[in-house]
Order: structure tokens, then sequence, then C-alpha cells
């Protein structure tokens, strides 16, 4: 699948799906005007082609330095969809990047971690 | 001291540009990262609540009834307050949303998501009143969120 790269926008994050090599990032700031019709084609994408079973590597950051309430629901959605699909192929890993000094974004990431149980999500602290 | 004060037209199109002015207003604050991520997510989220949930009396030209504040206290805290109408048997319902604000997956269940951030950011409690309006069927709604 060809790779998708969306740019930053105001209140959108700048999000990467590069099927091929297997790196997906979503970068930035997210409260966009409407958040479903922002993340549900992406989505779709992504778990379309997860759902064909790839077997590389897998690695998603999320890389978030603000998300509203709607975004952090879509984002949740996401990370269990992947991690549904993680009986397929066990080579996935997710990473959750917050800022340093972010305490929310950061115990946001812990809290999500903690209802996973097929895939670990690592916490790190970004610059 | 006020230092941020909205009652606008409470509309997406709006939240841009607001938060837009937010943001430089809390760089030109003496307050720490964690502050400022609090201030401006707890923004976000106040912003959008009155956006999405805030009710209009059916008089016309009733001017502005809903505003977000920016308030600075001699303790060096920093408080967004809210006030907005919203239905009359809106009350119970949200006190009891308040009271169940206990885990991110329960919040996401509950669709309460939006408080639960802003209860995170918050220093303390969040604090409401709910009060009668001169509106039939409307209660005034105030909410205080302090970074």
């Amino acid at each position: 699948m060809e790779k998708m790269h969306l740019a930053a926008g105001d209140r959108t994050p700048e999000v990467i799906l590069d099927f091929e090599a297997g790196q997906f990032y979503f970068i930035g700031e997210s409260y966009p005007q409407n958040p479903m019709a922002f993340f549900d084609p992406m989505r779709s994408q992504l778990l379309d082609w997860l759902q064909q079973g790839p077997s590389h590597p897998l690695d998603f950051h999320f890389k978030f330095d603000h998300l509203d309430s709607a975004s952090i629901k879509l984002v949740m959605d996401i990370i269990e969809e992947i991690e549904e699909l993680n009986h397929h192929n066990k080579s996935i890993t997710v990473s959750w990047h917050y800022p340093n000094g972010n305490r929310t974004l950061k115990e946001l990431g812990e809290e999500i971690a903690t209802e996973l149980s097929h895939i670990r999500m690592a916490i790190i602290p970004k610059n | 001291m006020n230092l941020y004060f909205y009652d606008g037209p409470f509309s997406s199109e709006s939240l841009s540009i607001e938060s837009t002015k937010f943001r430089s207003i809390i760089h030109q604050l003496q307050c720490g990262t964690e502050q400022a991520y609090d201030l401006f997510s707890s923004f976000i989220e106040l912003f959008q609540n009155i956006a999405q949930h805030a009710r209009k009396p059916q008089a016309q030209d009733t001017g502005s009834n809903s505003s977000i504040a920016l308030v600075h206290d001699h303790q060096n805290r920093y408080s967004l307050v809210t006030h907005n109408l919203t239905s009359s048997d809106e009350g119970s319902i949200f006190k009891e949303k308040l009271s169940s604000l206990d885990n991110l997956k329960k919040a996401k269940q509950d669709s309460t998501l939006g408080l639960y951030l802003l209860m995170k950011s918050s220093k303390k409690a969040l604090s409401y009143t709910f009060e009668e309006s001169e509106y039939p069927g409307l209660h005034k709604i105030s909410l205080e969120v302090c970074c």
C-alpha cells in the first residue's frame, strides 16, 4: 500500500503511515474541528491493511504534544485495534512519547498501557 | 486578576482563533511547563464543552450567556472559570458524572473523557455551581479548574 503522509495542520497532527517500512507516526497537536472526519479515513486504511496480516515488524509512534478528549478516544480505539491484530503479528511495538513536563499526557499513556494485555507500550519522554 | 476573558461565539472556528490567543497569553505568564500544558489542555476542553453542551434561551437578543476566563490568584495559581446555561435537569447528571470519574477506561465508556482530562489537569477537585436562571427550563452552571 502506498505511503500516506499528512502534514500537520493548525489543530491536527502530522501523520505518516509507511506500510512498506512498517513505521507509523502521529506527531503534534490534535484537537480537530471534526475528529471523526480526520481520524476515520486513516484508521480504516490502516486497519484494512493490518487485517491482511503483514508479517514484517511494525512500529507505531504516538508523539503528541496535545490531545483533546475526542482525539484521545479515537487514538485509544486505534491502539486497542492494533492490540487485537497483534495476535497475528507478534512483532508490533507501540511507543507513546510525551513532552517532558506534560504530566497529563504521561499519565494518559501509562493508563492506556495498563489496559493493554497483548502488547507492551513504551512510555518515553521527549524534549 | 483577570488575564483573559471571552464571551463571543463558542464555535469550532472561534476555538482556532482563541486557542492561538490563549497560547500566547500562557507564554507570557510566569508559570512552569506542567502548569502551561495543563492550562492549555483545560482551555481546549472547557471551550469545547461550552460549544457542544451550552444551551441558549429561546428568547432572541439575550446577549452572550457563555464565557471563559483565566484568573490569577495571590497564591500564584491560575484558574479557568466558565459560565454557561444548561438544561435544568443537567445538575444531577453532572454531579453523577463528576463522582464517577474513576479511570480512563471508565471515562471512555461513560463518554466523560473531557471531564476526566479536566480532573487530571486540575490541582484541586473540580468545583462547580448550579443556579437558577431567569430562563425557563435552563440553569446557570459555572465550572472552575485550578492549574
